[in-house]
């Protein structure tokens, strides 16, 4: 669904931001995107929508290029950006005027989202919450049964009860033909919601797995003392959260904090295991 | 699919324009109509209270007034057109919008161009009428001149603004209001913020440029030089006019087409 070959790009030509990135993400899967702040996770997110043009390096979403911003792909994007504006207009006129540009879209599933977000849809876009806005607008996006869904820190903003609907109502969004990427720092959000990390630091992508090939190669538990199968260690209470090398397949659940600070701390070790055992 | 225009799609997003577009315009709209109002009702008032002058004298006011105040309304409703690009959390959702560029910026034209003069004309011209029809129950003001062939023409001075003779140049400065639009709405795309104050002082800077640079050139060419025969103005024929509506109309072109290029390549 998307390709990215040798992207370069950059605001400031002294620091470039990505430096020869490759990537492919495939439909059919959520893929968290992560990141320290400044290493691009939303700069990646509008290359792909084509909000940005790339330095050198090519893109194709769903065999398009984004940056000629064709009706034809913008109608197969839904994006859901960390800061927005929503017009001084109820609800049934920003459907009425945006929902057309979609041919997917779903209204009677608007409306299901809607009441399970539980947004006063009488009330005019501008004057709700921000949270509320939020959620609206996560509605709307999904509501367009867009192809490709990019999602920029979606739960900042939303109250607890709201962050678990959320992570409801995208589960049930997935489907077979649909790629959904979700940027975000609060890693907790996405538990038992994505299913494939990326992970950027250094101008490139770190890590691209899914869940399964992580939990595959390593182990995530807590311990009280450290032997040689550890990779990587944090104190905890009463002894150590750990990433073991899985040598003898145990389930474990991925903690992506964890492997997050892992993967920052050992530079490229945890990748090149997991390429590794991906390969064998 | 066709991605550079469709008609359809074309007409949704001129509804979906009207939304952000609407109430700016009607507001400016409403301010117009109470300025233009205003004027007609502050003259005529003086008029009848002192009764000095002629109504001939009290409408004097009406091409000032419909050309700067004209002005003044397409400008600000040309350089608020783009300007929601400017805005990080506006841009994203108007660029992704699933339209053409093409579509986008002849939605820009329709309002900006079609809909902001059509109804500055229509607006002026009712006003106009209202406030002369008025006049024209109470009071006459008419001259009559002999002409040549001894018969008599009676000619009525309190007439509508859109009936009395413009003066011959007129036709040459048509161009003046597309090319204002077309620089307003490069600017409205180009700056990021404080769009009107930046594109009127950019075009003074460089109309400023342009003026004293032409002074400058025609008074080294004309030094040690005399005039003869008549001034340009009076050459009809070949006069500078045509070429100066000439280049009006190439450069409000060229805005136009600078217009859509940057729209197309706006990033966020």
């Amino acid at each position: 669904m998307i390709t990215i070959q040798n992207l370069n790009f950059n605001y400031n030509k002294a620091r470039p931001l990505f430096k020869n990135m490759n990537m492919q993400l495939t439909e059919g899967h959520i893929y968290g995107l992560l990141g320290k702040n400044g290493a691009g996770k939303s700069t990646l997110l509008k290359n792909i929508a084509g909000l940005v043009y790339p330095s050198a390096g090519s893109l194709q979403v769903l065999g398009h290029n984004p940056t000629k911003r064709e009706p034809s792909l913008l109608q197969q994007i839904s994006f859901i950006p960390e800061e927005f504006h929503l017009p001084s207009v109820k609800s049934s006129t920003y459907v009425k005027v945006n929902a057309p540009f979609y041919p997917n879209f779903d209204h009677a599933y608007l409306n299901g989202l809607l009441s399970e977000f539980d947004i006063p849809i009488q009330q005019k876009l501008s004057e709700m919450s921000y949270g509320q806005k939020k959620k609206y607008i996560i509605a709307f996006g999904l509501a367009t049964n867009a192809k490709l869904i990019i999602m920029d820190e979606p739960t900042n903003g939303l109250d607890i009860p709201s962050k678990a609907q959320f992570r409801k109502i995208m589960a049930s969004a997935m489907t077979e033909d649909r790629c959904i990427i979700i940027s975000t720092h609060q890693v907790r959000d996405l538990d038992n919601l994505i299913d494939a990390v990326i992970l950027l630091d250094e101008q490139k992508v770190a890590l691209n797995a899914s869940i399964d090939e992580i939990t595959a190669a390593f182990t995530f538990k807590k311990t009280r003392e450290l032997d040689d199968t550890v990779l990587y260690a944090e104190e905890a209470l009463g002894g150590y959260q750990v990433i073991a090398a899985n040598s003898n397949l145990e389930d474990s659940k991925l903690d992506m904090e964890l492997l997050f600070n892992a993967v920052l701390a050992k530079k490229g070790n945890i990748t090149s295991i997991l390429n590794t055992v991906h390969h064998e | 699919m066709n991605n550079t225009f469709d008609f359809n799609r074309f007409f949704l997003l001129l509804r979906r324009e009207w939304i952000n577009f609407g109430k700016i315009y009607l507001i400016s709209l409403a301010v117009v109509t109470g300025v233009i109002a205003a004027f007609y009702g502050y003259n005529i008032n003086e008029q009848l209270t002192y009764g000095h002058g002629s109504w001939t004298a009290t409408l004097s006011f009406r091409p000032f007034i419909f050309i700067f105040l004209g002005l003044l309304f397409l400008t600000m409703i040309s350089s608020g057109y783009f300007a929601d690009l400017g805005q990080k959390p506006k841009a994203i959702i108007e660029l992704l919008i699933p339209a053409s560029k093409l579509e986008k910026f002849l939605a820009s034209i329709v309002y900006t161009v079609i809909l902001t003069i059509g109804s500055y004309f229509l607006l002026f011209y009712l006003i106009d009428f209202a406030f002369v029809s008025y006049i024209r129950t109470f009071a006459t003001e008419t001259m009559s001149i002999a002409q040549e062939d001894g018969t008599q023409v009676v000619i009525d001075n309190i007439v509508y603004f859109f009936n009395q003779p413009f003066p011959k140049p007129t036709k040459f400065f048509l161009f003046l209001p597309f090319l204002l639009n077309s620089l307003f709405l490069l600017g409205s795309i180009y700056f990021r913020n404080f769009h009107y104050i930046k594109t009127a002082i950019s075009v003074m800077i460089y109309v400023a440029c342009w003026i004293g640079l032409v002074v400058f050139i025609m008074n080294r060419a004309t030094s040690d030089t005399i005039v003869v025969g008549i001034g340009f103005w009076q050459q009809y024929e070949i006069n500078i006019l045509k070429i100066l509506c000439g280049t009006g109309i190439i450069l409000t072109l060229i805005f136009w087409f600078l217009s859509y290029l940057r729209l197309k390549e706006k990033e966020v």
